[in-house]
């Protein structure tokens, strides 16, 4: 069965693009370009994987997401955005998005990041895994720290994150580290989840501090 | 960009294409329902009042509202209804009357008037302003309040002089600032004059019948009105001077600022689309110049402060500047992903210089159309991956006089104590990995080090470098 896909984009024609690539591998359920009417839409309609714009009229993408999950936890995101502002990223997926990709993306790749999503994996590209990187590795003190495991990545997960920056697919990173994909996806959803859940104040203080090119 | 675009030769003739948006459409007026159906049965100069919304209002605009008709200052209007409501409640009655009738008013019309008197040329306006003060002062007269006839003459020539003070000075600024000339001081100071002595002779008026009193509470009044006096004189005048000179400035600001946006975006934005517009059968170059446009115009909206001043690039800005030339020659797309920053110092430029030359070969020869470009930077060491899917190539059978890659990129990073690594095979695309200390760690090493330092170093901080550092030779 095809996953089914709702998208969040102010641009019509963006919508339209997308919708026509990904016809043939995922099953598209409805669009819509504001705030309010993807709340109800996706409350409505509970997909699977929506595909969200950063920047949006009304709120931005991190309000969508959290309102959805108030009512449809289970509903996943995907973050979509031509946006390389690391503070804009940083929101969305600290909202609870899965991972971020660009618009630059191929339609097969994201299809693939689609299919990723709705397995529950977490999907980075090259820039958000540059931003968890550049967050992480911003030196000071620790805010209140709750969970000290929260607040570092281990060895593995930065040698990950990486070769992700560096351009290689996870099956390319498998290779190179004699690990398997899982593992490799693992290890990116416990990424996702210490920027999520790190109360690391750097996190913060370097996302409003960086406005990176 | 320094090119002009066919349409226009010079910016100067060129402002047709700065459109400025068009303002927002006034929102319709929030018009309660029983005003509405009562409007249509208003007929005349009635049916242009009304009432004036939050923010320009003390109750319920109705004051302020035909002030607003009238052309007058608002406090007028509202003395009057106050006075006729102590006369047997007309005005309580009238004003009732109005909140009810009277629509409100869109926010976004005409300012309510600083004015005392009527807006000059409306007769009608005129006679109702003087039969509404007439009015008001017989009310009072025959309401009983302690306001005898001693004062009341008094004050009325007082508020003519004071009004017509107030109106001449206002005219006369708005005259200043708009530099237009013409205008007869003669009669501004004749006008001026006689609101002077109106003013003076009603308080003198005063005065002279409070002092028939007793000494003491003649002193207080005339020193009362002298300060007053001077005051209804001057206060209006400063400060419509310094209201029209703050209007002024911000007004100014807000055009330059708009001239500054303007100009920016026709150096940048219109030029690439008129270029754009020329090159529209070459995909590629396109994609390359819209790329480019994107990266300037974000440098420019999320970049703080001053562009003008000049400030050393930074590793990172000089990465994304030479990743915005090879997009422009070779027409490929470079995404840069970068992790930490620092300042541009030689060594860095050694590896800058190094990923240059990876960056042209992959343009050149990978035959990719995207190419990554992964930065990173900690305490001890900058590294940068250039990493392309192209067809790749096997690095032993490339033949020696290749300079390219043994001399630009390998050898030049030998020279400065970093090192190259590159991995590649045909069909899987070529990764160029480059990597060199940074200067602080090098003096730190340095410090350290028992071995002295090569004697035939110049003093670059990168010769001071180990030997150890460059144990890993290029894998070619």
């Amino acid at each position: 069965m095809k996953t089914r896909v709702f998208l969040v984009d102010d641009h019509q024609l963006f919508r339209k693009g997308v919708a026509a690539e990904l016809a043939e591998v995922v099953q598209i359920v409805g669009d819509a370009s504001d705030v309010d009417t993807a709340v109800a839409a996706i409350i409505s309609l509970r997909p699977q994987v929506v595909l969200l714009d950063v920047h949006l009229p009304g709120g931005g993408g991190s309000s969508v997401i959290t309102r959805v999950h108030e009512r449809e936890p289970d509903v996943k995101f995907l973050a979509l955005s031509v946006s390389d502002a690391s503070e804009d990223v940083i929101a969305v997926i600290r909202a609870g998005a899965r991972g971020y990709v660009t618009k630059t993306i191929s339609g097969e790749e994201l299809a693939d990041a689609i299919n990723r999503i709705a397995e529950g994996d977490a999907v980075f590209s090259p820039r958000l895994a540059g931003f968890v990187l550049d967050a992480f590795s911003a030196a000071g003190p620790v805010d209140h720290v709750a969970d000290p495991e929260l607040d570092q990545l281990t060895q593995r997960e930065k040698e990950v994150l990486r070769l992700i920056a560096r351009g290689y697919a996870y099956k390319e990173i498998a290779r190179q580290l004699t690990l398997s994909v899982k593992t490799i996806e693992t290890h990116v959803s416990s990424v996702l989840r210490k920027l999520q859940l790190s109360s690391r104040y750097e996190l913060t203080r370097w996302a409003n501090d960086r406005r990176l090119l | 960009m320094s090119g002009t675009s066919p349409t226009c030769a010079t910016r100067r003739a060129c402002h047709h294409h700065w459109v400025p948006l068009p303002p927002e459409a006034p929102r319709p007026p929030a018009v309660p329902a029983l005003a509405t159906l009562s409007r249509r049965h208003l007929r005349g100069p009635l049916a242009e009042i009304e009432r004036t919304g939050p923010g320009e209002r003390w109750l319920g605009g109705v004051a302020a509202g035909v002030a607003l008709r009238l052309g007058v200052e608002a406090s007028i209007v509202r003395i009057a209804f106050v006075a006729l409501g102590f006369a047997s409640g007309v005005g309580v009655i009238a004003y009732v009357l109005g909140w009810i009738l009277l629509p409100e008013r869109a926010s976004g019309g005409p300012r309510p008037s600083r004015s005392v008197l009527p807006k000059s040329g409306d007769p009608i306006a005129a006679l109702a302003f003087g039969a509404v003060v007439l009015g008001s002062l017989l009310l009072i007269q025959q309401s009983g309040l302690p306001f005898p006839a001693w004062v009341m003459t008094p004050v009325v020539v007082v508020a003519i002089g004071a009004s017509m003070i107030s109106h001449e000075s206002r005219r006369s600024i708005e005259h200043a600032l708009s530099k237009q000339g013409g205008r007869s001081w003669r009669g501004q100071i004749l006008r001026l004059g006689i609101g002077g002595i109106f003013v003076f002779g009603g308080l003198a008026g005063v005065v002279s019948r409070a002092s028939r009193l007793n000494a003491l509470t003649g002193l207080f009044f005339a020193v009362v009105a002298l300060v007053g006096g001077l005051g209804v004189i001057l206060l209006p005048w400063s400060r419509s001077i310094l209201r029209a000179l703050s209007d002024e400035r911000r007004a100014r600001v807000r055009s330059e600022e708009k001239a500054d946006i303007a100009a920016h975006l026709h150096d940048s934005v219109l030029q690439t689309l008129a270029i754009i517009q020329r090159k529209a059968d070459d995909p590629r170059q396109v994609q390359a110049l819209a790329r480019r446009q994107e990266r300037e115009l974000r440098a420019w909206l999320f970049s703080e402060g001053d562009q003008s001043i000049a400030r050393p690039l930074s590793i990172r800005e000089l990465v994304d500047v030479i990743a915005g030339d090879i997009e422009e020659a070779y027409g490929v797309n470079v995404d840069v992903v970068g992790v930490g920053d620092g300042p541009l110092d030689l060594s860095a430029r050694v590896l800058l210089a190094a990923m240059r030359e990876a960056l042209v070969n992959a343009g050149k020869h990978s035959g990719a159309d995207k190419v990554d470009v992964y930065l990173e930077l900690d305490d001890r060491e900058i590294s940068v991956f250039v990493r392309d899917r192209g067809r790749g190539f096997d690095p032993s059978l490339v033949s020696p006089d290749r300079r390219g890659l043994s001399d630009s990129i390998v050898g030049r990073l030998q020279r400065s104590g970093g090192r190259a690594v590159i991995r590649s095979a045909p069909g899987e695309g070529t990764e160029v990995q480059l990597s060199i200390a940074r200067p602080n760690d090098a003096a730190r090493l340095a410090d350290s080090d028992v071995t002295p330092a090569d004697p035939a170093s110049t003093g670059a901080p990168s010769e001071h470098m180990p030997r150890g550092r460059s144990r890993r030779k290029a894998r070619l």
